[in-house]
């Protein structure tokens, strides 16, 4: 829903006078809109007189530039609760079956899962398309388990939609490999060699991993890694950037270690970063982004935006978050998920809700739903410190599914420094005087 | 960190497009590159975060030039089908039944 009244309008392609694989996709905003480019691939947020300059007009969605609004305010920084705008991002679990059975698992994916008919996840594609989205991101349990995982992929395609998918990499095969090839990416759990693969996942599988990685670099499949931080794997982060670029991944996404699922257990607090990891988190990017870049991409997850708060440069100036189109916490808003069960969830991790509603319902629920908006809704009441930490705009407060698990609410992320700090400063002036 | 304001996406340049088939990058609010494969979170790109000025310059520029090769022409489509347009009535503005639902985008040039 925009502030407007409408909700975001999807611009579709008309392929009958468009052969051309470089196809764009927008979608009109209060701001602007936001278009997609597949090459270089992007999606820019772009304001109302660059829409007009590419032939866009928008004037019965457009807002008239307000304090609010003014004319160069970065899309995921709206402040005001009205402005729930559809995702641009949703992640799809395709299968919640799973026969390799990760400790961490956020899904507890089993051998005994199930597929949602592919009938009902074209319905899905259809409804996400017609509300907006430009990317859906297969997962769930083991996509790759699904025999008609490419036709899908091909539907997504066909709405106007970019798939993406995540992978274990256990089980390719040639016939397989080939079956992800209409995926823009593909992304492989990696968490680093032996001993590193094994503290995340309870088993070493990391030479299937690195087959598989290696597997969709020669077949010219883009692929990256997925590497979830935790305190064991963290120190050997470095090295396993190193290994996964040598094998042919171009993006290296890194994940922090979220207690749902089989995740959401006493051994989570051994797992996740320790305090001091946290705050070298940003450090750690800068080495690797001038190791690697532009030979391969870092990415963080939004749940580790919070971590940039101990950055000193960084935090004294958001607006680089906001112009590089950094994403915090964004369950709610520009990111949604839907279950293996058809239903609608603010992001992947969210812990099914009694309002849940089936995805093919999206653009009609998306801005009411309870439990959708709590998520969206806790960054414009934020408490202390985050109303006035200087990147609450972009980060959100942090990562719901974290302070839930370990506070009972959504909260301010327990985790995050600032927090971790504000807390020892209040125990310090709450402590009786000698 | 080696960036400056300047240097972020949009504030390169100060110039509206003169033409209706041009951007600038004045008028780019902001950047997110790439295709994440991850289904699990969101995930942004951050080395742009801590590249040299000249590197952040050539991607706002690529992006810029990638969109400057485009002649798209708006053609309003009636799409009724979509809930959303069913859920909230038409603003008060354009006479154009059609407008206030969805609009395709087609290229009519590539280069």
């Amino acid at each position: 829903m925009t502030d407007s009244g409408l909700p975001p309008s999807p611009c579709s392609i008309d392929a009958a006078t468009d052969t051309s694989p470089r196809v764009t996709l927008a979608r009109l905003e209060p701001w602007g809109a936001w278009v997609r480019l597949n090459e270089p691939p992007a999606l820019v947020a772009i304001d109302q007189t660059g829409a007009r300059a590419l032939g866009i007009r928008g004037e019965h969605v457009w807002l008239p530039s307000t304090p609010q609004h003014p004319p160069q305010h970065p899309p995921q920084c709206n402040d005001s609760p009205s402005a729930a705008s559809l995702p641009i991002e949703v992640h799809v679990a395709v299968t919640s079956r799973c026969s390799v059975g990760c400790e961490g698992c956020y899904l507890d994916a089993t051998p005994h899962g199930t597929d949602p008919p592919a009938r009902d996840l074209e319905t899905t594609f259809d409804a996400l398309a017609s509300a907006g989205v430009f990317t859906v991101a297969f997962g769930g349990g083991e996509p790759t388990l699904r025999d008609d995982l490419n036709a899908l992929a091909v539907a997504a395609r066909a709405r106007g939609l970019t798939p993406v998918v995540t992978t274990s990499g256990i089980g390719l095969n040639p016939d397989k490999i080939e079956k992800l090839r209409a995926f823009a990416h593909v992304n492989v759990s990696y968490d680093g060699a032996g001993p590193s693969y094994a503290s995340v996942r309870g088993f070493d599988a990391s030479r299937h991993a690195e087959a598989a990685i290696t597997q969709l670099h020669n077949a010219g499949i883009a692929v990256g890694v997925n590497i979830v931080l935790t305190r064991d794997t963290f120190d050997a982060l470095p090295a396993t950037v190193e290994r996964a670029v040598s094998l042919g991944a171009t993006q290296v996404q890194l994940l922090r270690y979220k207690p749902q699922g089989r995740a959401k257990s006493i051994t989570y607090m051994q797992k996740r970063l320790s305090s001091s990891q946290s705050s070298a988190l940003p450090s750690v990017l800068r080495r690797l982004s001038r190791d690697y870049y532009p030979r391969a991409h870092v990415r963080i997850d939004c749940a580790l935006v919070p971590f940039l708060s101990s950055d000193s440069e960084i935090y004294r100036n958001p607006t680089l978050l906001e112009r590089w189109g950094i994403f915090g916490c964004e369950a709610g808003a520009h990111l949604g998920a839907t279950r293996a069960d058809g239903t609608l969830a603010p992001c992947s991790f969210a812990s099914a809700t009694d309002d849940a509603v089936a995805a093919r319902d999206i653009a009609m629920h998306w801005p009411t739903s309870a439990s959708i908006g709590a998520y969206r809704n806790f960054a414009h009441q934020a408490p202390e410190p985050c109303a006035s930490c200087n990147i609450r705009r972009i980060c959100k407060g942090g990562c719901k599914v974290v302070s839930e698990a370990l506070t009972g609410i959504i909260a301010a992320d327990p985790e995050c420094p600032r927090v971790i700090a504000g807390r020892a400063s209040t125990l310090t002036e709450q402590a009786p005087q000698p | 960190m080696k960036q400056h304001a300047a240097e972020h996406p949009g504030d390169h340049a100060t110039s509206l497009p003169a033409s209706g088939d041009s951007i600038a990058p004045c008028n780019i609010l902001a950047v997110r590159l790439g295709h994440s494969g991850n289904c699990s979170s969101v995930g942004s790109v951050v080395d742009t975060l801590f590249v040299t000025a000249a590197a952040s310059g050539a991607i706002v520029a690529a992006i810029c030039a990638a969109m400057a090769t485009q002649r798209n022409r708006i053609e309003s489509q009636p799409r009724e089908d979509a809930l959303c347009n069913k859920t909230h009535p038409p603003q008060p503005g354009p006479t154009d039944p059609s407008d206030g639902v969805a609009t395709s985008i087609d290229e009519l040039s590539h280069d």
